[in-house]
């Protein structure tokens, strides 16, 4: 059974509260929110992409780089520190966007662009990825298909990429070279792990 | 508790394949065309999930051809059937090309725009790094960059025509004296022979082509002779006491004198750049030519030695032009404020009156006398509520006194209104569209009207006797300029062709200034069909001419389908490499404008599913004008101030959203985003380029600010459109100066 150390995840979240406070104490000041409201924005984004990116990178990397799982709960941990990165920076992003261009109907008007729709939606299936990925909260929850429900990222980095290419601030080149690297590199895990692995991993899965 | 390892890894196979598959089939059920609906199937397949606990149940065989089941028709039948519906309702059709179009911008050191006019002056920016000098290279020109600051470069090119060899051409960047290689659409331009100046006593005629840089000289014999005219020619007289043919130019500061026998240069006269159109006074001793550089004026030039006599002010940048009854009487047309303007020299002084047209004239001129003037509108009302109806066109022909500008005779053509629009779908067509020439002599009026392929006859009354001409569309197409060549003989130009037809009692000579089709690159051939669809009338007698006069601005606002909001027409020059398109940027290919043309404009009577490829070609060949107070070399004075201007635009922040070298990002906003007082906070704006934004005022998405000073300060009062409340008076100016000579 792999289980996290409390004090990271206590930290983790600790940290982010202190970020998202001083975020929130910057937007306050009325002439710091008004010169940087733009830049805050597209650079929460960009730190929620790069961080994503990270997260699915993560695995295949390992995988490549790794002949066996080594030190497996320190990997989890970062995974997971990577996602929680990703998903709150994500949280904070999607907050300004909604207060910056949205100020009339949030909950409606986003929804009528693909390009806000798209991040949007992608922002709804972080939450429940970024809730379940405190052990401590999952056991209070009592979550039975957490590795299902946490296959949502796959549909979460759809979104994502297309949000990332509708997006009218963002680098079009920079994300196709994501996607790319993303898709190459797990495509590359996937086949050395099978390479390496098949005969008895297989035999263990009992699949 | 995380998960057991076993179920992470046997569990999530099986509901994953449940979960895609079941969505797959319940997206084609439902016919999903948006993502939240495929997502409402996601979640009813994840309720499946759920209630079936697959892979406790059955042996492994079995799942496997289970979850091949319900894996494999539901997508497919949602990709054969629904996916193209959703890639258009997601707006991701065409997104390569949005996308392309900013892969080209990233690309540092980036260049735009990205179309190569030949024989057309043109500016390129060019954004580098950081670099000092910049020397662009484009077949045999080299020019030296003008640096507005932060590695942005201004070039001004002055190319001469060349022989058509491809579609592409490579400039050459040379920034510190490293090359860098870019590719460029070229556009070889395809005479364009347009309006006549002609005398109907003796029988001849000269007509232009701006885009060829020459002229051609016709006669009632049928004769007809091709002469160059110098650089951009944007109007022409001839001076029959001389045996002259007088050019004005639209990029130079000289008009030419050629010979009307040897069709020669004989002269030059420099009068100053930001030439326009030309009139003759009916005593033929005086001469007025429109200039309309940054500031609007009528120079009165004396027809014997072209001296200038006199200059006028004008309120508005003038279009149209003709004498009143005497030289001391000019009227003039402007499409920037509807109006028509009435000058007259009282004591040494010019005072004048107007009338409120409503819409642009598209055409203006007077019969011999100089008694009316004949004028066509897309819409006449001096009421402007009037002219607010949803999707209101309507062609009008008006006779003018020039004494005291009252309407004499008034001729509404007939447009199917968008109520009657649905009914009018199956019967035959009664329309007739965009008038664009008219000639007067001896008492009968001639209109052309490319929209339908027709001219018409009347009196000069405007009246019976009524005579229509309607061309097949394998005759002449889109005919535009009509002149008299003596009573009985006249004749039409077709620019869409590159054609001069004049008609005889006996039957048409027709003149055609370009090669055979046969010999055209492919791109030409359909630049030119775009053309014709351009000018096209719709079933309901609007076509893409009747809003952006020749792909210009009619400076209007327009009722389209929300009267609370008012949209002004934008212009579509400049446009090709700038997606998405349209006001809220819903298109992200210019073809795709034929939905609203095929939908909301009631379609053509002829099918042709080539004609969005063919208009997008054609749009994508139309260049931005070049702003004529900046051609040729800047005095230090100004390049300062439009470098001072560059750095206050990045203070503004205005290259958040308005990024060089294309001075857009290429996307859209939420308008409220931007102007919280917006009264309807579902519009979105796309975010145009401000090249060009010298000619385009009125500014903002309803035209509600008239210049860009106003722009900036009492319209951007949240100071979300840039952050111009941190700057200065001085700066605000500087900024405007340099947003006025992009």
């Amino acid at each position: 059974m792999i289980r996290a150390p409390r004090t990271t995840t206590y930290k983790l979240l600790i940290a982010w509260v202190l970020l998202v406070t001083m975020l929130v104490a910057l937007c306050a000041n009325e002439k710091f929110w008004m010169h940087n409201q733009l830049k805050l924005i597209r650079g929460t984004g960009l730190l929620a992409l790069l961080f994503f990116l990270l997260t699915l990178l993560h695995s295949p990397i390992r995988q490549i780089l790794r002949k066996r799982p080594t030190k497996r709960q320190f990997q989890l941990n970062l995974r997971r520190s990577l996602g929680l990165v990703s998903a709150t920076a994500a949280l904070v992003h999607s907050a300004l966007a909604l207060l910056w261009y949205y100020p009339a109907e949030p909950w409606f008007v986003p929804l009528l662009d693909s390009f806000s729709r798209f991040g949007i939606v992608a922002m709804l299936t972080l939450v429940p990825l970024w809730i379940t990925s405190f052990p401590t909260l999952n056991r209070g929850l009592r979550l039975r298909h957490w590795a299902a429900l946490h296959s949502l990222i796959y549909l979460s980095a759809i979104l994502i990429a297309g949000h990332a290419l509708l997006a009218p601030f963002g680098s079009a080149k920079w994300t196709l070279l994501g996607i790319g690297l993303v898709v190459g590199i797990r495509i590359l895990g996937h086949i050395v792990t099978r390479t390496r692995f098949k005969p008895t991993f297989a035999k263990n899965r009992g699949d | 508790m995380p998960p057991q390892p076993q179920k992470v890894i046997t569990q999530p196979l099986s509901g994953l394949i449940v979960l895609i598959g079941g969505s797959g089939l319940l997206a084609w059920v439902s016919q999903s065309h948006s993502l939240l609906s495929l997502l409402a199937c996601g979640l009813g397949a994840w309720g499946a999930l759920q209630a079936l606990p697959l892979s406790r149940v059955y042996p492994r065989e079995v799942r496997t051809f289970l979850h091949a089941i319900i894996l494999l028709p539901g997508w497919t039948l949602w990709l054969i059937f629904h996916s193209a519906p959703f890639l258009e309702e997601e707006q991701w059709s065409g997104i390569s090309y949005n996308i392309a179009d900013r892969m080209r911008l990233e690309e540092i050191p980036a260049i735009f725009p990205h179309t190569f006019y030949d024989g057309i002056p043109q500016t390129f920016y060019v954004q580098s790094n950081a670099a000092q000098t910049s020397v662009l290279r484009i077949q045999n020109h080299s020019v030296e960059g003008v640096s507005l600051g932060q590695g942005l470069f201004r070039h001004t090119l002055v190319a001469s025509h060349s022989q058509p060899v491809s579609r592409t051409l490579t400039a050459t960047l040379i920034l510190d004296g490293t090359q860098h290689h870019r590719t460029l659409k070229r556009v070889i331009p395809l005479a364009h022979p347009r309006w006549f100046c002609s005398d109907p006593q003796r029988g001849i005629a000269v007509t232009l082509s701006e885009e060829t840089d020459e002229g051609v000289l016709i006669s009632s014999t049928g004769s007809h002779f091709r002469f160059s005219t110098g650089e951009s020619p944007s109007d022409c007289l001839i001076l029959p006491e001389s045996n002259q043919i007088l050019i004005s130019h639209r990029h130079s500061p000289f008009l030419w004198l050629i010979d009307l026998k040897t069709r020669e240069l004989k002269r030059k006269v420099r009068v100053g750049l930001g030439q326009h159109r030309l009139a003759l006074s009916p005593s033929r001793d005086k001469i007025a030519l429109i200039r309309n550089t940054d500031t609007w004026k009528i120079d009165l030039l004396a027809s014997s030695k072209l001296t200038r006599l006199t200059t006028i002010s004008s309120p508005a940048p003038a279009d149209w032009i003709v004498f009143g009854q005497s030289s001391s009487v000019i009227l003039f047309s402007s499409k920037q404020n509807q109006r028509l303007y009435r000058f007259e020299e009282q004591e040494k002084n010019w005072e004048h009156t107007s009338i409120l047209l409503g819409r642009p004239a598209t055409v203006m001129t007077s019969d011999s006398l100089g008694k009316t003037v004949y004028l066509a509108t897309t819409g006449f009302s001096q009421n402007i509520n009037a002219l607010n109806e949803n999707h209101f066109i309507e062609d009008q022909i008006l006779g003018i006194d020039t004494t005291n500008l009252t309407v004499k005779h008034h001729l509404k053509l007939p447009v199917a209104s968008r109520d009657k629009l649905k009914a009018a779908l199956h019967e035959p067509a009664i329309y007739a569209g965009s008038p664009l020439g008219i000639a007067v002599y001896d008492k009968r009026v001639l209109i052309t009207l490319p929209g339908t392929n027709e001219v018409w006859s009347l009196s000069d009354s405007l009246g019976p006797p009524f005579k229509r001409l309607a061309f097949d569309q394998d005759h002449l197409r889109q005919p535009v300029g009509v002149t008299w060549l003596g009573s009985s003989t006249w004749a039409i130009t077709s620019p869409s062709e590159g054609t001069i037809e004049i008609h005889y009692p006996g039957g048409p000579t027709r003149v055609a200034l370009t090669k055979p089709t046969a010999s055209l690159l492919d791109i030409q051939i359909k630049q030119r069909l775009g053309e014709q669809v351009f000018y096209e009338s719709t079933r309901s007698g609007r076509s893409c001419q009747s809003c952006h006069l020749h792909g210009d601005s009619d400076y209007s606002t327009h009722n389209i389908g929300d009267v609370k909001i008012l949209p002004s027409t934008l212009s579509i020059l400049g446009l090709a490499g700038t997606s998405p398109y349209l006001r809220q940027g819903s298109y992200k290919q210019i073809h795709h404008l034929m939905d609203l043309l095929n939908y909301t404009f009631g379609g053509f009577d002829i099918e042709d599913p080539q004609r969005g490829e063919h208009l997008e070609a054609f749009v994508e060949s139309r260049p931005l004008p070049i702003n004529p107070n900046h051609l040729g070399a800047l005095s230090a004075h100004h390049q300062n101030q439009i470098q001072d201007g560059y750095k206050v635009f990045l203070k503004a922040q205005c290259n958040l959203c308005h990024p060089p070298p294309a001075f857009t990002h290429l996307g859209k906003l939420p308008v409220t985003s931007l102007f919280p007082e917006f009264s309807n906070p579902t519009y979105f704006m796309d975010t145009p380029s401000l090249l060009g934004i010298w000619r385009s005022a009125p500014y903002l998405y309803d035209g509600r600010s008239a210049d860009l000073k106003s722009l900036l300060t009492k319209h951007n009062g949240a100071n979300r459109h840039g952050d111009t409340q941190s700057l200065t008076d001085s700066e605000i100016d500087t900024l405007a100066y340099f947003l006025e000579t992009l």
